[in-house]
C-alpha cells in the first residue's frame, strides 16, 4: 500500500477535481469494505445487509451515471478507482489493508462494476465474494465461476498479474534485514576510520525496506524480535529504522520523508561508537560520570554525522534525530538544548520506537526485559511526558495491542506467536496468531489461524488470548519463529 | 484467436513496441540537447505521447524488459543500444531495474515528468544517480518497475567486501559474504518438546477460560436494536491492561494534530534548523577541537550557500552565531572561536560569490544580502564598497549606500579610506555620507580628499564643507587653498566661512602679500580678497586700503587686477571705513581703479545701511 500525503494534503487541495476524486473513492471503497464485512457473517436478506448494501448500490449507482463502468484495480500495492490511485490516511489504514487482503487472497486484480447493474446482483455478488473461499491458487477461478453460475452479468473480474504476486517474501524480508546489519556495520567501520560512507547505498536501502513493509508489514515487524544479533547497536539500529520507516508510513510521510526518515532512524545511534564499551555494557548502575559519558552519544552522534564529508547527501533530520532521540516529548531528557524548544516529527518517530526495542531486549544492565505487550503498556504511562501521544497510540495501532512477535496463551490451553494485527480496530485483542504448541503443551509447527474467527456452529469465537506470556521464562526465541517462514530455514543454525 | 493469427498479432505487437521504444530513446536524446521547452523536444513528446496512447488503449499494458544493452517485449529485443555512455536500457539496467510498466492512463504530463526525471538523474554524478530510487520516490501512478533485492545485495557485499580490501584484511570469499545474510534456523527444533506454564501464568489462563465461558462475549452478536452488527460491541472484558483498555482508533482531533505536526514539519525550513541544531553542538561541545570541526563545516556551509545566492541562509547563520557569542560570553576559549568564525564570514570568497551570480545573470535577492552584510557589521563594509559598481540598478546602489552609511556611522575614517579614485560614483557618495553624519563626525575626514584627483568629488566636498560652520571645516577647505587646480581654489575660498577670521585672514594675507599673489588670475584674486572683506577685520581692511591706494608708476596688468580685486575685497566688506577707503580710490590717478571704485560705492547700500 501506497501513500503521498494525508488526504486532504497540499497537493490534493490544489485541485479540487482531484480531491472531489479521492472522496469520491474512499466513500465508494468504505462502502464495499463494509458490506464486504458484513457479507461474511449475514445473508442478504439480513437488515445490516441490506442497508448497507443499498448504500453501496447507491453510490455505486450515481458513479455509474457518469461513467460506463466502475472498476476497482490492485496494482503494486494500492488501488486505484477507475485509474484514479486512492489514497490512505492514518484512519483509513486498516481498511485499506483489509480490502488489499482479500483482494490478494483471491487472486484478483480488479473487480469491475458495469452500468446497469441492479440492487439484487450486487448483493448476490457481494455474497459470493464474501463467502467465497480463499484457497490459494484456484481462489480467483473459483470467484468467477462462482459469479458466473449466479448468472451475475454486470461485473467484469480479472485475474492478479503474475508481477502482482510476491514470491518467496518472507526469504526476501529475512534476507534484507541481515543485509541491513551487514550494511550498518560497514558504515559504522568506514566512520571509524573516517571514510566515505555508502549513503546511495543506504537510500536505496530505505527504499527496499519500505517495499518489503508494503507487501510482507506483519512479518518485517516479526523481524524486529530478532534481538540476538553479536552486536546490540546494530541489530537495535536495524529494528528501529524499520519500526521508523512502517510507523512514518501510517502517518502518512511522503516516500521522500520516509527515505529521510529511515536513514535517520538507521544512523541515530552512530554516537555510540563514541561511547566506550565497558560503560555500554557496565552490568550495573553507572556512576554520575560515566552517566554523563553516556548521555553524550546523541550528542555525539549529531556531531559525527553534521561532521561527516558526505554529510550534505545525508537528510538533514538525521542529524537531529541523533541529537534528539532522547528528548522527552515534555523537554526533559538529554542533552539539555540552549535555545530549541521544540523536537522535530521524526525525533519524535523515532523515540517511540527506538524505547520500544530497547526495553523488549534483553541487556545486561537491565534487571527485567519487557514483553512487546508490556512495553507498549509501560509506554502508554508516558504518554504525554516522555512520548507524543498520538505518535504512541499510531504505534499501539499499528502493532497491536499484542503487538507483532508476543507469545500468547489461548484460552484452548495452546500457546502461539501474534503474526498480524487484526485490521479491524474494533477486534483488536483477536490477531492472527501462529500456533506454536497444542492444548497440551507440546510444541508443534501450528498454523496461523486468525483470533476472529468463529465456530460457525456455535458462533462463538473459537480461541481468544488469555494472557500475554514472557518468552524467556520458557526458552522460546521468537524470532526463530519468523525465520522458520523465510525459505532456506531448514539449514542448521552455525555455531550456535 | 487461432494461432496463426496469434502470431500475427504478436508480431504487430512487438513491432508497435519496437517503435515505441526506439522514439523513446530519442526523446531522451534529444533532451540532453535541447531545453524542454524546445520545439524539437515538444514535438518528440508529443509524438512518443501519441504512441503510448495508442499502445495501451490497444493493450492496456506495456511491459519492457530491461538488459544490459537491450529492451525485450514479450521476451524478444525490442531496442538494442552498446555504447554504455548513451544507452538508456544500459541506463535502467546498472541500477537493477529489470522489468518496467506502462499503464493505461499514462498521459503527456506523466511521459514528461518520466523523461524529465531521466534527465536528472543521468546528469547527477554518478555516486549520487540512481534511476530505481528516483522512480520510487516519484512514485508515478502509471508508471511502475520491478527491481529485484540481489542488485542491492550485491552492491552491499561488494562494498562491504571493498571496505575489507581497503583495510588489508583477508578478503572475504563470496559464501561467507552470502552466508552472513542467509536465514539459519533449525526449523525441526521448533517442533520438538514441550512447554509448561508456570503456576501464575496458568492461573490466568483458567481466569481467562472461565470468563470467556461465563459472559458470554463470545456468543455471536445478534442485531441489537439500532446496532450495527458489521460492527460487534467491543470487548469489555478479556485480558486487561491499558494497552488493551485503549481504543487505538485515533478520534478526529488526534488525527488534525497528526495532519498539522506533518505540515508543519514539511515547511519548517531544512537549513534553518540545520543551523539551529549546529549551533546546539556547538554548545554542547567541551573540546575545542571539535568545535573547530564543527565551525568549520559550518562556515563551509555557510559560503555553499551565500555562492548560490542564499543569502538569507547567510543572515541565519550570522545571526545565531551571535546570538550563541552572546549566550558564552563568559566561557572565553568558545567565544574566541565564535569571534574566529565570524571573522572569517567577512572574506573576499563572498564578493567573487556576488560577482560570479551576477555573471551568470541570476536574480540577487538584494535585500538578503544587505541583510547578510548588515550582519557582518563594519568588516563588511569593504565588500559593500565593491559591489557598489557591480550592483544592477539605482535601487541596488542606494540599498549598498543606506548600508554603508548604517553600518560606517561610528567609522568615517575607514568610510572615507573607501573612497577611491576608481571607483568615482561611489567616492561621490561617500562624501555625501561623511557630510551627513551626526555631529559633524564624518567632517574631518573629508581632508582626505584633499588629494583627490576628481575635480568634480572635490566641488562636492568643498560645496558641503563650505555648508558647515565646523571650524574643522574650515581648516579643511584652507587646505583646498593650494590646490593645483584653481576652480578648487576658488571654490574653497569661496566656501570659507568669513566669521571664522583669525587664522584664515592671516593666511590669505600673507599669500596675498606673496609675490606669487600676483600670478593669479583676476578671477582668484577677486575671490581671496573678497573674503578678506567679507571678514570685516581691521587687519583687513587695511590691507584692502593699501593694495587698492598703492599705485606704482608703472602699473603692470597684474598690480592692476589687485587693485581691482581690493575694491572688490572693499566694496564685499561694506562698512563705512571701506567706503571711505573705495572713496579715496575712486580719486586715484588709475582709471579702471577710479571707475570700480565708483561702481562699488554705487553699490553700496546708504551709509547706515551696511550691508549685512
Amino acid at each position: 500500500m501506497d501513500n503521498r500525503e494525508l488526504p486532504g494534503g497540499p497537493a490534493a487541495g490544489a485541485d479540487p477535481g482531484a480531491r472531489a476524486r479521492q472522496k469520491a473513492g474512499l466513500e465508494l471503497l468504505t462502502r464495499f469494505h463494509i458490506v464486504d464485512k458484513i457479507a461474511k457473517i449475514y445473508d442478504p436478506g439480513n437488515d445490516a445487509f441490506q442497508t448497507q448494501g443499498r448504500l453501496l448500490f447507491e453510490t455505486l449507482t450515481a458513479a455509474l451515471a457518469a461513467e460506463e463502468e466502475v472498476s476497482l484495480r490492485l496494482r503494486h500495492g494500492t488501488l486505484l478507482l477507475n485509474g484514479v490511485r486512492l489514497k490512505f490516511g492514518v484512519g483509513t489504514y486498516g481498511m485499506f489493508k483489509s480490502v488489499i487482503e482479500e483482494f490478494r487472497a483471491r487472486n484478483l486484480e480488479s473487480v469491475t462494476f458495469l452500468r446497469g447493474l441492479t440492487i439484487d446482483e450486487l448483493f448476490e455478488f457481494m455474497s459470493v465474494f464474501a463467502k467465497r473461499e480463499k484457497t490459494g491458487a484456484d481462489a480467483f477461478d473459483g470467484l468467477k465461476a462462482d459469479v458466473e453460475a449466479a448468472g451475475l452479468e454486470h461485473f467484469e473480474l480479472e485475474k492478479l498479474a503474475a508481477e502482482e504476486i510476491p514470491q518467496g517474501l518472507h526469504e526476501s524480508s529475512a534476507r534484507l534485514f541481515f543485509l541491513s546489519i551487514v550494511h550498518l556495520k560497514e558504515s559504522f567501520a568506514r566512520d571509524r576510520r573516517n571514510e566515505p560512507i555508502k549513503i546511495s547505498t543506504t537510500r536505496r536501502l530505505m527504499q527496499s525496506i519500505y517495499n518489503h513493509i508494503v507487501e510482507d508489514e506483519g512479518f518485517v515487524y516479526g523481524l524486529t524480535n530478532i534481538k540476538n544479533h553479536d552486536e546490540y547497536t546494530l541489530n537495535h539500529s536495524v529494528n528501529v529504522c524499520l519500526l521508523a520507516t512502517a510507523l512514518g508510513r501510517r502517518l502518512g510521510l511522503s516516500r521522500a520523508e520516509l527515505v529521510d526518515l529511515g536513514m535517520a532512524a538507521f544512523f541515530h545511534d552512530l554516537g555510540k561508537t563514541e561511547t566506550p564499551l565497558e560503560i555500554l555494557n557496565k552490568p550495573g548502575r553507572l556512576t554520575d560520570a560515566e552517566r554523563d559519558i553516556m548521555e553524550r552519544h546523541p550528542f555525539h552522534g549529531a556531531e559525527k554525522l553534521a561532521l561527516l564529508k558526505e554529510f550534505r547527501r545525508l537528510p538533514l533530520r538525521a542529524i537531529h534525530v541523533a541529537m534528539e532521540h532522547h528528548i522527552k516529548e515534555d523537554l526533559s531528557g538529554y542533552p539539555r538544548y540552549f535555545k530549541k524548544d521544540d523536537i522535530n516529527l521524526f525525533s519524535k518517530i523515532v523515540k517511540v520506537v527506538d524505547v520500544f526495542d530497547a526495553i523488549t531486549t534483553k541487556r545486561i544492565y537491565r534487571a527485567k526485559t519487557f514483553t512487546r505487550a508490556e512495553a507498549l503498556n509501560l509506554m502508554l504511562e508516558q504518554s504525554g511526558t516522555e512520548f507524543n501521544p498520538v505518535i504512541l497510540k499510531a504505534f499501539v495501532n499499528m502493532l497491536g495491542v499484542f503487538p507483532i512477535g508476543t507469545l500468547v496463551a489461548l484460552t484452548t490451553g495452546e500457546m502461539a506467536i501474534v503474526q498480524d494485527v487484526n485490521p479491524d480496530a474494533k477486534l483488536v485483542l483477536r490477531p492472527t496468531v501462529k500456533l506454536i504448541t497444542d492444548s497440551a503443551g507440546n510444541k508443534i509447527d501450528g498454523e496461523a489461524v486468525d483470533l476472529a474467527e468463529r465456530d460457525p456452529e456455535t458462533g462463538r469465537f473459537r480461541r481468544t488470548i488469555a494472557a500475554a506470556l514472557d518468552p524467556g521464562k520458557y526458552g522460546i526465541e521468537v524470532s526463530d519463529y519468523f525465520l522458520s517462514q523465510a525459505a532456506g530455514a531448514a539449514r542448521p543454525e552455525a555455531g550456535a | 484467436m487461432p494461432p496463426g493469427q496469434a502470431d500475427t498479432a504478436a508480431v504487430a505487437r512487438l513491432d508497435q513496441a519496437r517503435d515505441l521504444l526506439h522514439y523513446l530513446a530519442n526523446t531522451v536524446s534529444a533532451m540532453k540537447i535541447f531545453p524542454n521547452e524546445h520545439a524539437t523536444v515538444t514535438g518528440f513528446v508529443d509524438q512518443l505521447t501519441a504512441k503510448f496512447t495508442d499502445f495501451l488503449n490497444a493493450h492496456q499494458k506495456l511491459q519492457i524488459g530491461i538488459e544490459e544493452f537491450a529492451f525485450t517485449y514479450e521476451g524478444k529485443p525490442a531496442y538494442t543500444d552498446e555504447v554504455a555512455i548513451k544507452s538508456l536500457p544500459f541506463f535502467f539496467f546498472k541500477d537493477g531495474l529489470q522489468i518496467i510498466f506502462f499503464y493505461q492512463g499514462l498521459d503527456r504530463a506523466e511521459i514528461l515528468e518520466f523523461l524529465e526525471l531521466i534527465k536528472s538523474e543521468a546528469q547527477k554524478p554518478t555516486e549520487d544517480a540512481d534511476i530505481v530510487v528516483a522512480l520510487w520516490e516519484r512514485d508515478f501512478p502509471n508508471i511502475q518497475y520491478y527491481a529485484p533485492d540481489e542488485y542491492l545485495e550485491n552492491r552491499i557485499l561488494g562494498e562491504t567486501q571493498e571496505g575489507r580490501e581497503e583495510r588489508i584484511m583477508p578478503d572475504l570469499p563470496g559464501e561467507l559474504a552470502q552466508e552472513m545474510i542467509e536465514v539459519r534456523v533449525d526449523a525441526s527444533k521448533l517442533s520438538q518438546g514441550r512447554v509448561e506454564l508456570d503456576r501464575e501464568d496458568r492461573e490466568l489462563v483458567e481466569t481467562a477460560s472461565a470468563r470467556s465461558d461465563e459472559d458470554g462475549t463470545d456468543a455471536p452478536p445478534g442485531p441489537p436494536p439500532g446496532g450495527d452488527p458489521a460492527n460487534p460491541p467491543a470487548e469489555a472484558k478479556g485480558p486487561v491492561s491499558p494497552a488493551a483498555a485503549m481504543d487505538p482508533t485515533l478520534t478526529e482531533s488526534e488525527l488534525a494534530s497528526l495532519e498539522t505536526m506533518v505540515r508543519v514539519n514539511r515547511t519548517i525550513s531544512p537549513q534553518e534548523e540545520y543551523i539551529n541544531l549546529m549551533v546546539e553542538i556547538l554548545y554542547l561541545e567541551a573540546d575545542p577541537a571539535n568545535d573547530r570541526a564543527a565551525l568549520d563545516t559550518l562556515l563551509e556551509y555557510h559560503f555553499d550557500r551565500i555562492q548560490h545566492g542564499h543569502f538569507d541562509i547567510g543572515v541565519l547563520v550570522l545571526q545565531k552565531i551571535h546570538e550563541l557569542r552572546r549566550a558564552l560570553a563568559g566561557d572565553a576559549a568558545k567565544a574566541a572561536l565564535l569571534d574566529d568564525f565570524l571573522a572569517r564570514t567577512v572574506s573576499p570568497k563572498t564578493v567573487e560569490a556576488v560577482k560570479a551570480l551576477l555573471d551568470q545573470k541570476k536574480a540577487m535577492d538584494w535585500e538578503s544580502l544587505l541583510g547578510f552584510f548588515s550582519l557582518l557589521g563594519p568588516p563588511a563594509l569593504d565588500l559593500a564598497a565593491e559591489l557598489y559598481d557591480i550592483a544592477p540598478d539605482g535601487q541596488a546602489r542606494h540599498r549598498i549606500v543606506e548600508f554603508l552609511e548604517k553600518a560606517g556611522a561610528d567609522r568615517p575614517g575607514h568610510l572615507a579610506g573607501l573612497a577611491d579614485k576608481t571607483r568615482p560614483a561611489l567616492a561621490r557618495e561617500i562624501v555625501g555620507l561623511l557630510a551627513r553624519l551626526k555631529e559633524d563626525r564624518g567632517i574631518p575626514h573629508l581632508a582626505a580628499f584633499l588629494n583627490f584627483p576628481n575635480r568634480e568629488i572635490k566641488s562636492e566636498v568643498l560645496r558641503l564643507l563650505g555648508r558647515s560652520r565646523n571650524e574643522t571645516a574650515g581648516r579643511i577647505l584652507a587646505g583646498f587653498l593650494n590646490d593645483p587646480d584653481e576652480e578648487i581654489r576658488i571654490q574653497a575660498v569661496l566656501a570659507l566661512d568669513p566669521a571664522q577670521g583669525g587664522a584664515r585672514v592671516r593666511q590669505i594675507l600673507n599669500e596675498a602679500s606673496a609675490r606669487e599673489f600676483r600670478a593669479k588670475s583676476y578671477k582668484e584674486k577677486e575671490a581671496l580678497l573678497s573674503f578678506l572683506g567679507r571678514t570685516r577685520s581691521p587687519e583687513a581692511l587695511g590691507f584692502l586700503e593699501r593694495t587698492l591706494l598703492h599705485a606704482p608708476v608703472l602699473s603692470p596688468k597684474a598690480i592692476l587686477e589687485t587693485r581691482l580685486a581690493a575694491a572688490a575685497g572693499l566694496e564685499a566688506m561694506a562698512t563705512p571705513e571701506a567706503a571711505q577707503a573705495l572713496q579715496k580710490g575712486a580719486l586715484g590717478r588709475t582709471r579702471r581703479v577710479r571707475e570700480a571704485c565708483q561702481a562699488a560705492l554705487m553699490r553700496l547700500p546708504p551709509a547706515g545701511a551696511a550691508r549685512s
